[in-house]
């Protein structure tokens, strides 16, 4: 059949969890290494102003934003494998 | 026996098709990273090229939609086969010479769709397949990788706006290796996998694997990752051009949002089985972080060249299968027109490269 009927064959469901997994994990991603970045970044300038305790916070920051970076592509490649 | 020799022609025909998507498409992964300057050409292109290999082993689902959704295997030939690739390929050399980043996927199907038609008529056709698999997400893949492109650059501005210049450019450049190996080897499951499918769909119109219950051979597999490797390593040096730099002016916040939007669309397609372009993905996520900062960013101009060359591609490439086919069919039933015809088609590969390289060297020094 070469002119089938659009309702019928396109997967609607299947194109939705494909848009809103790729949203959700790419916007993810830039939010998770942003935040990454501003951590390490405040992180400089706080231990040059002398605020160690503020420095090492924004540390935590930039490693658990970092951490959830590397947990995004891992799950989105089992997602893909499975 | 004389099957057999079109059924080898068809592979190596296969193999050139999915290195000059290697060449082709090697744009697509690292122009956004050598046009920021997070990497330089050379080291990009490599890194690219192992990862596509790698990529290339992660699924099949896209490979099961080229072999089974697009046309009736048991209804073609590889001599149509045959012609649909030289279709593709030649469509593929026709837009790198003019430096036109087209898709190479709709090359590949439209040239198939042209030369079944030419050869067998709309039966030989699947129209529910080809609506539900291969244009509708053609369509919307771009635009879905254009929104994530938007948002994507407007967190980035918006977390890390205030502070200071150099560690965000340096952050940025960092996670744009990171993006882009991520895109390398989305591009190497998606676009390797058509070249699997494509082989598979041979072995099936050839008799040597059956219709109704098929599986990629693995020496399939592993020619298809070498070869999208090989190619991707030598590289479409007059593409990056037109994808890192004329279609907007990176920074590296943009290239590592583009980045993460198209290897974010091709992966979550490439799990549902659809044979994306991975052109328009990371075009429209290109585009998207352009629009996102300013919309007088992106040269539309440009967009919209390419835009052109997409939608000319299924149907061009459908046209020039089409001809191969009748093309072959001068020569009678059996092997020598798919000889005569791959022949022609080498000679016009070599002459279009050797022209090419007269008019200007396109391999930067670095």
């Amino acid at each position: 059949m070469l002119y089938p009927d659009f309702a019928t064959v396109v997967d609607v469901e299947a194109l939705w969890q494909t848009a809103a997994a790729a949203i959700g994990g790419g916007l993810g991603i830039v939010l998770c290494f942003s935040i990454a970045i501003w951590g390490s970044t405040m992180a400089t300038d706080l231990s040059n102003d002398g605020r160690r305790p503020a420095a090492a916070a924004a540390i935590a920051v930039a490693l658990l934003a970092l951490l959830a970076c590397f947990a995004l592509v891992a799950i989105g490649i089992i997602f893909m494998l499975s | 026996m004389e099957s057999d020799l079109v059924l080898v022609i068809v592979i190596a025909t296969a193999l050139a098709f999915d290195f000059t998507n290697g060449f082709h498409d090697t744009a697509n992964v690292v122009a956004t990273s050598i046009s920021t300057r997070a990497m330089a050409p050379r080291p990009a292109v490599a890194f690219a090229a192992i990862l596509n290999f790698a990529g290339a082993f992660i699924s099949l689902e896209v490979a099961a939609t080229v072999a089974g959704d697009v046309v009736e295997a048991g209804a073609i030939s590889p001599t149509v086969i045959f012609a649909g690739l030289v279709g593709a390929i030649t469509w593929n050399l026709i837009t790198w010479y003019y430096g036109l980043p087209s898709s190479s996927s709709h090359a590949l199907i439209g040239g198939i769709v042209g030369a079944a038609l030419a050869a067998v008529g709309t039966e030989a056709v699947l129209g529910e397949g080809i609506l539900g698999k291969v244009l509708v997400p053609a369509i919307v893949a771009p635009i879905v990788a254009f929104v994530i492109g938007v948002g994507a650059i407007g967190i980035a501005y918006r977390v890390v706006g205030r502070l200071r210049p150099g560690p965000v450019v340096h952050g940025f450049k960092l996670g744009q290796i990171a993006s882009g190996g991520l895109l390398a080897i989305a591009h190497g499951t998606n676009d390797a996998q058509k070249t699997m499918g494509v082989i598979t769909l041979a072995l099936i119109a050839h008799g040597t694997l059956d219709a109704d219950n098929f599986e990629v051979p693995f020496w399939v597999i592993l020619a298809s990752a070498t070869t999208i490797a090989a190619g991707t390593y030598a590289g479409g040096w007059r593409i990056i051009r037109t994808m890192g730099t004329r279609i907007i002016k990176m920074d590296a916040a943009q290239g590592f949002s583009a980045q993460g939007a198209g290897a974010a669309v091709i992966l979550a397609s490439s799990h549902f089985g659809y044979p994306l372009s991975t052109t328009h993905v990371i075009s429209g996520g290109v585009m998207g972080a352009g629009a996102g900062k300013r919309l007088s960013a992106v040269r539309w101009g440009v967009a919209g060249n390419m835009v052109t060359a997409w939608i000319l591609t299924l149907p061009a490439a459908a046209a020039i299968g089409a001809f191969s086919y009748g093309l072959t069919r001068i020569f009678g039933t059996g092997a020598l027109g798919p000889v005569v015809v791959f022949l022609m088609a080498a000679m016009l590969g070599m002459a279009l490269f050797a022209r090419r390289l007269r008019h200007g060297q396109p391999v930067p020094s670095e």
